[in-house]
């Protein structure tokens, strides 16, 4: 084939293959290899999304998590995390999880790899000071960027939330914030402190709301500020992060242009917490909320809210 | 005789022009369908297909199948209320495209690829690349070098280096 094919038309078949096609034909020659590489065919879009093995987290009587994988996983990957220097309960809490890397308070591990490292000490939120739960979104694409990764903090907040120092705040801090939110996401940007592995340090980000490209998917009334419920999680798909908020509506943050979108719930609100919780999941299609009914904890997958 | 031919008009109305294969073979198509080929277009724009368009790298056996697949998706480019044109369904014409590359052998298939590429006809080189892609999807190193007829010239460590790279793609 190499003799009957010349190189842009080689380049234009491989091109059309699948990434574990792809991955295989850079086996095939030598100068395939070289060529898939040059062009950088194996690329960010063709990411693997394929599940090789995944943690589960006791909630009751443990927090340890546990490792579940395919025997042919297992032989690689063994899924203990006693490489790590501490055998704390609560650091060992996965605050979150990216293409194949684990976030720990404070800690970055790769659990097939068996490395980790310490991260800088974490930002304290103006949303503790507020009420609001935090946690973390880890960001690592290992076809974008193999060896870089970022930290976001969640919630976002806008910026005259995030700026105002703790002692302005009103005793009746919560209404008074209440007020301000309702405001929002019209006063348009949100803030929040990112930890990027490139410059090795914490900093303020923000991000502007994206006017008019999808008017009819956004309510003012769904964002009503309640504390606990302000912004729940956050996931990271393909260069955006979706952060559930209230309401399970979401907000869609570009990271290429620090732009983000309001996007309404799929979901009708009359499923509210009594019968079940609402989680933010994602496939290779897009991004999912799951029905986790309290009665038999059986998940339902709900609907697909963005691609 | 190719002059002749070259200034004559169908029925239709449409100016007619000669190709000639390689092996001298001779195909008279109209400019609606040679126009499919980017290089013909640009040539009747450049008002030098006169004495016909001589194809030096392509063959006849292969000339016939690019004749043929234009001829069949002429009614494409043609205007959308032209009922002559309109005689070959969309069902038809994937029909017709999936039949032209199901049946041949790779070595033709690859002279096919080559002579839409030259000729630059965008439909017929994706259809062809894309028919040697699904050749290859999901096969193993071995099988895509047998399939091809290509000679492995890594040696087994540097083949194993380069599987391990990329594990996640020769996992059962």
């Amino acid at each position: 084939m190499e003799a009957a094919l010349p190189e842009d038309l080689l380049a234009n078949v491989l091109g059309r293959l699948p990434p574990c096609s792809l991955a295989v034909s850079r086996c095939v020659r030598k100068d395939w290899r070289a060529l898939i590489d040059n062009r950088r065919l194996l690329r960010a879009d063709l990411l693997p999304l394929r599940l090789d093995a995944f943690f589960f987290k006791g909630q009751i009587l443990t927090s340890h998590p546990y490792f579940f994988s395919s025997r042919s996983t297992a032989r690689r990957i063994g899924g203990r995390l006693d490489f790590l220097d501490t055998f704390n309960d609560e650091d060992l809490q996965i605050m979150d999880h990216c293409n194949g890397l684990l976030l720990f308070f404070e800690r970055l591990a790769n659990p097939a790899t068996r490395q980790w490292m310490h991260l800088p000490t974490f930002p304290m939120s103006p949303c503790v000071t507020l009420g609001l739960r935090t946690s973390f979104c880890l960001v690592y694409d290992p076809m974008v960027s193999p060896h870089h990764f970022e930290v976001f903090c969640v919630p976002l907040v806008p910026e005259n939330i995030f700026y105002r120092s703790s002692d302005n705040l009103d005793p009746d801090s919560n209404s008074s914030v209440d007020q301000e939110s309702l405001e929002w996401p019209l006063s348009s940007r949100c803030t929040t402190h990112v930890f990027s592995s490139r410059k090795w340090r914490w900093e303020e980000r923000s991000f502007v709301r994206q006017q008019g490209v999808e008017p009819a998917n956004e309510t003012i009334a769904d964002l009503q500020f309640h504390p606990q419920q302000f912004q729940r999680r956050a996931l990271y798909l393909k260069g955006e992060i979706y952060v559930q908020c209230k309401n399970n509506s979401l907000m869609r943050i570009t990271l290429s242009n620090d732009k983000y979108q309001m996007i309404k719930s799929p979901v009708e609100s009359k499923i509210d917490d009594g019968n079940g919780v609402l989680q933010l999941g994602k496939s290779e299609k897009g991004v999912y909320f799951v029905l986790l009914m309290k009665d038999n904890n059986f998940p339902q997958v709900s609907s697909l809210v963005a691609q | 005789m190719a002059a002749a031919a070259a200034e004559a008009t169908t029925d239709g109305g449409g100016k007619m022009i000669i190709l000639i294969s390689a092996d001298g073979k001779r195909f008279e198509v109209t400019e609606a369908v040679a126009s499919q080929s980017q290089l013909i277009s640009n040539m009747i724009e450049d008002d030098c297909t006169e004495n016909g368009v001589r194809l030096p790298n392509v063959d006849g056996d292969i000339l016939t199948m690019v004749v043929d697949y234009c001829n069949m998706h002429a009614g494409d480019a043609a205007a959308a209320g032209d009922t002559m044109k309109a005689s070959s369904t969309e069902e038809e014409l994937k029909k017709f495209d999936a039949e032209l590359v199901q049946a041949l052998e790779n070595p033709v298939l690859f002279k096919l690829i080559l002579a839409a590429n030259f000729l630059n006809i965008k439909s017929l080189l994706d259809m062809t690349c894309q028919r040697v892609a699904d050749m290859m999807s999901g096969k193993t190193p071995e099988q895509m070098r047998e399939t091809f007829s290509i000679e492995n010239d890594f040696t087994p460590e540097e083949e194993a280096a380069i599987r391990q790279e990329n594990a996640w793609a020769f996992d059962d």
